[in-house]
């Protein structure tokens, strides 16, 4: 470690990632190229160091691609993605294999991301003895001393996940995450599975190891209060593309984009007296394989006017690191500062 | 506008013709391990126009008690062994089975989380909407197709005589979701027992399916009882509250009272569990523990091993709603020292 | 492989102490084959004579104690010959079965987790197997290259394959998706431990309980191609070669054909029953297989 570590964790610089539709066996013959979906669609972004950012989107909008595109699952189709100033090239499996050891991933469905045949002591215990974390005669120490690390008792170890609660086995997917030693974690919805109650010991257990074992952190989630909760900046995602992105506390206090302010007003809070009114944001997301032209919010979006439908909207920097990809993104933010956002809150 | 809503939301909690009374109501599930008590002595009541919002944790019994009122437990392995569910006046738990298809099909409607299980894959929606017309109602072929573009208009689906002909598959999640509240309203029912129904769905589509109901609700007058698991929705939409937990009803109180001033342990614990958008909190106060085994549940409150406020006779003393302020029920043997 | 798949029978099977919350199926089924087999290993000592040895003092005489099944036309002890059958039908049944199971799953395996071309190859080879009737198809194999149990090995092997490599495509199809085998690929592990420790043991359970219904049906396989002279050829004592010398004198000395006969039936009871108990167990959906 004589190079000085770069400021950036993991720098992403206008990432594509596409899917290819699956073809039939007679358009495979005719050669005809399948349709591409692009979940991804020119992302650029920077982690610093000890930082968490949190990502947050709805259901198709590419935030758990783009996810699992940073840990080399999916492949770059265009753009690239460094990690600790080194390129990530999913091509690479040897490579890959090596970059496992630094970062890691806790998924979100506690049901699925552990394997039903193996104990808890056998899915922890390969990752120790396959990455050689420590001496084989040490691992079942180390099992145990994971397991302690995410508030569970060593003879968990025992036990098949089935005979696990919700709130257990996602500790266990963050044992087995933690068990290389990474320095950075994506979490992918990691508590939105889980019951509040569960939840909030869940979040508790994050911020701790964050803390204790300087990790940084992309938190995917599509709750806006939980991504508030965990992170210190923020990215927010519509149908493949960052709309908004900068500190978490100024884009909660002015929030310059219209989509941002409308998810922030569609968030339901603990407070009666904010009885449900007119709906915030009309109609649906559009399919990622027919994207609207310009500014892909202006079909929802109610400042949207003809600049919008006709031209992308540039990214526009309101200091600080502050972003926002909309046209009149100045004047959004004075509207919310106006009505203080507000008036719903 | 916002105090007119007020002062309509807190007289519709206070009177009103009670549509719905559920007392004493005990659903077992009798299981080769253990018996499972899914429901003990829920007590509730839903009145004309008004919503009554159900929270409670996986396992507290608050999907069971939907079925429970409509009969549509699986039985065996489940029973309902006490209780009377009133509906206008009937006891529901006496009806034929063939009165409480009646009762279903025209008087009270469920829907349900999961909006691309809810509707069959191989029929248009049209269709579908329009069934139950057909059924209950003897309606015409043209007579319910007209009626069920009309119903999928009401509910914000655009140009809804040609996508009347689409399949499920050709809907988004949230417009099916409309499309099933579409289906429900059909025949203009007097209850609708809306269980998560916004689960599965994005915010912003979650928003606008809410304020759609509470339109449909302005405009029909049709109570509503909202199970979710979602303290905020259940703020935000309902006029009056019940708290479940293992079966039990621990709390209950119209909206305002209940987030205002909570009478019970677990209700101060869900409230404490959820980050707050407003703020940045540095430290969340979960409820510790797990839920309980609900095959060994002891005799006395069953919140009690989790509880910071517990005292050794709280395990071993039966609880029961007690009366802690206006329309305010508490099962908790100690109110008073919350907030202490 | 066949490590993995003796894992995932003692695991459905749960070695470990749990015979007792086997069901009545299961326990029926295990005794019956259990006993066959036993007596199929120790057929030297159960056997009272030696079955190829021919008494013509004792040609077709009816069942008795000193001959519990009676002899045959050319005088040997029918007991004695049923049990040494087990040798063969057994074995043959077991090899045929199983040899097929093991690439089969991993054909289908390796194909539902790559997808794309191999795939698109793999399920056209399937559909073509499958448009000819299974039996037609052994037939005819074994007809272009001679009778015998090698040509039924090599004709089975040719074609037995393919309804597993259909039904552990499908459940890749399904594990491939799920988070933890997402999680091994995250955590830097070879295609190949992912495939075969990760994915097999959670998508075999299908091709175990469909492979003791098929484990029935090449028992009857191969007594049907003996009785039809295209298997184990005499004096070889295969139950269903001896079904076919009896055919003959079915009015006459009718325990010949019968209790060899028998002997098949109890066989594929005891394996029904087996299969039947192991879907209960998996809580697959298998049941109608039969």
């Amino acid at each position: 470690m004589t190079r000085a570590a770069p400021a950036a964790v993991v720098a992403v610089e206008d990432l594509v990632v596409e899917f290819r539709a699956s073809r039939s066996i007679a358009a495979l013959l005719r050669g005809i190229s399948a349709r591409r979906l692009r979940a991804v669609d020119g992302v650029s972004f920077t982690i610093a160091r000890h930082e968490t950012l949190g990502l947050v989107g709805e259901s198709g909008s590419g935030k758990t691609t783009l996810g699992r595109a940073l840990l080399g699952l999916y492949r770059a189709s265009e753009g690239r993605i460094t990690f600790e100033g080194a390129p990530i090239r999913a091509q690479k499996t040897r490579e890959l294999r090596a970059l496992r050891q630094h970062m890691q991933m806790v998924f979100q469905d506690p049901y699925s991301s552990l394997n039903p045949r193996m104990t808890v002591g056998q899915t922890l215990g390969e990752v120790l003895r396959f990455h050689a974390v420590c001496a084989k005669s040490e691992v079942v120490a180390e099992v145990a001393k994971l397991l302690e690390l995410v508030g569970l008792s060593a003879d968990m170890a025992a036990r098949y996940p089935s005979a696990l609660s919700g709130g257990q086995r996602q500790r266990v997917g963050l044992a087995r995450a933690l068990a290389v030693r990474p320095n950075f974690l994506v979490l992918d919805e990691p508590v939105a599975a889980l019951d509040v109650s569960i939840q909030a010991q869940i979040l508790n257990l994050l911020q701790d190891l964050r803390d204790e074992l300087g990790l940084t952190i992309l938190f995917i989630a599509h709750e806006l209060s939980v991504v508030r909760h965990m992170s210190t900046r923020l990215a927010v995602m519509y149908l493949g593309k960052i709309v908004e992105i900068g500190a978490a506390d100024a884009i909660f206090s002015a929030p310059s984009h219209p989509y941002t302010q409308g998810l922030m007003k569609a968030v339901p809070r603990l407070i009666p007296e904010r009885r449900h009114r007119e709906a915030v944001l009309k109609g649906d997301v559009p399919s990622p394989l027919a994207v609207p032209s310009g500014c892909r919010f202006h079909p929802r979006c109610p400042m949207a006017r003809d600049l919008c439908r006709a031209e992308t909207p540039p990214v526009v920097a309101l200091g600080d690191g502050h972003e926002a990809a909309c046209h009149f993104a100045e004047e959004a933010a004075r509207t919310w500062a106006a009505t203080s956002g507000g008036a719903t809150v | 506008m916002g105090t007119d809503a007020a002062r309509t939301a807190s007289r519709r909690a206070g009177s009103g013709e009670v549509v719905l009374e559920v007392s004493g109501l005990v659903t077992e599930f009798r299981l080769a391990h253990g018996t499972i008590r899914a429901n003990a002595d829920v007590f509730l009541r839903v009145r004309k126009g008004a919503t009554l919002g159900v929270v409670g944790e996986s396992g507290s019994g608050k999907s069971v008690l939907c079925r429970a009122i409509l009969r549509l437990i699986p039985s065996p392995p489940g029973f309902v062994t006490a209780g009377r569910v009133l509906f206008e006046g009937r006891d529901l738990l006496t009806l034929s089975e063939r009165q409480m298809r009646r009762v279903r099909g025209t008087q009270i409607k469920m829907v349900f989380q999961n909006p691309m299980t809810s509707l069959n894959p191989v029929w248009p929606i049209g269709d579908q909407i329009t069934e139950g017309l057909r059924v209950h109602y003897g309606l015409g072929r043209a007579a319910a197709r007209r009626q069920g573009i009309e119903l999928l208009r009401q509910v914000g689906i655009p140009s809804p005589e040609a996508r009347a002909r689409e399949y499920p598959f050709q809907w988004s999640g949230g417009m099916l979701q409309r499309a099933v509240v579409a289906m429900a309203m059909a025949g203009e029912p007097k209850l609708l027992l809306a269980d998560e129904l916004t689960t599965a769905l994005d915010v912003t589509i979650q928003d606008q399916i809410l304020a759609l109901l509470l339109e449909i609700q302005e405009r029909t007058g049709m109570a509503m009882v909202l199970v979710s698991h979602d303290m905020a929705v259940v703020a935000e939409t309902c006029d009056e509250v019940a708290v479940m937990y293992a079966g039990q009803i621990m709390e209950t109180a119209p909206t305002k009272a209940l987030f205002n001033d909570p009478k019970h342990p677990y209700t101060v614990g869900l409230m404490n569990s959820i980050p707050s958008v407003e703020r940045r909190d540095d430290r969340l106060l979960p409820i510790p523990g797990q839920p309980p085994d609900l095959t060994r549940l002891n005799p006395g409150c069953p919140f009690a091993a989790r509880c910071s406020h517990a005292s050794p006779d709280c395990a071993e003393t039966p609880v029961a709603l007690r009366e802690v302020g206006p329309a305010h029920h508490s099962a908790c043997l100690y109110p008073e020292r919350i907030g202490a | 492989m066949t490590a993995l798949t003796a894992r995932s029978i003692s695991a459905a099977f749960a070695v470990r102490g749990e015979i007792g919350r086997w069901s009545v199926t299961m326990k029926v089924g295990v005794s019956i084959v259990g006993l066959i087999v036993l007596a199929g290993i120790f057929a030297p000592v159960v056997a009272p004579y030696n079955p190829y040895f021919q008494d013509y003092d004792q040609v077709l005489l009816p069942p008795s104690w000193d001959h519990l099944f009676g002899t045959d036309m050319v005088g040997r002890d029918l007991f004695s010959r049923v049990i040494y059958g087990i040798r063969i039908d057994l074995t043959v049944g077991f090899i045929i079965t199983y040899v097929p199971m093991i690439y089969g799953v991993a054909l289908g395996a390796l194909a539902g987790y790559f997808g794309g071309t191999f795939d698109v190859v793999l399920m056209r080879v399937l559909d073509t197997a499958i448009a000819f009737p299974f039996l037609v198809l052994i037939i005819v194999i074994i007809a272009i290259l001679g009778p015998g149990v090698h040509n039924i090995y090599i004709a089975v092997f040719l074609v037995a394959w393919t309804m597993y490599a259909r039904l552990a495509r499908a459940e890749m199809l399904v594990e491939r998706n799920k988070d933890y085998m997402l999680a091994a690929r995250t955590l830097g592990y070879p295609t190949s431990r992912i495939i075969f420790r990760h994915a097999l043991p959670n998508i075999i359970n299908s091709s175990i309980v469909f492979s003791m219904a098929d484990f029935v049906l090449n028992v009857l396989l191969l007594s049907g191609l003996s009785f039809l002279g295209l298997g184990v050829q005499p004096p070889e004592p295969e139950w269903g070669a001896m079904v076919a010398e009896g055919r003959d004198f079915i009015f006459d000395a009718w325990w010949i054909c019968t209790l060899p006969g028998l002997a098949i039936v109890l066989t594929g009871t005891g394996l029904s029953l087996i299969g039947d108990g192991l879907s209960q167990r998996l809580g697959q959906r298998h049941q109608t297989i039969l």
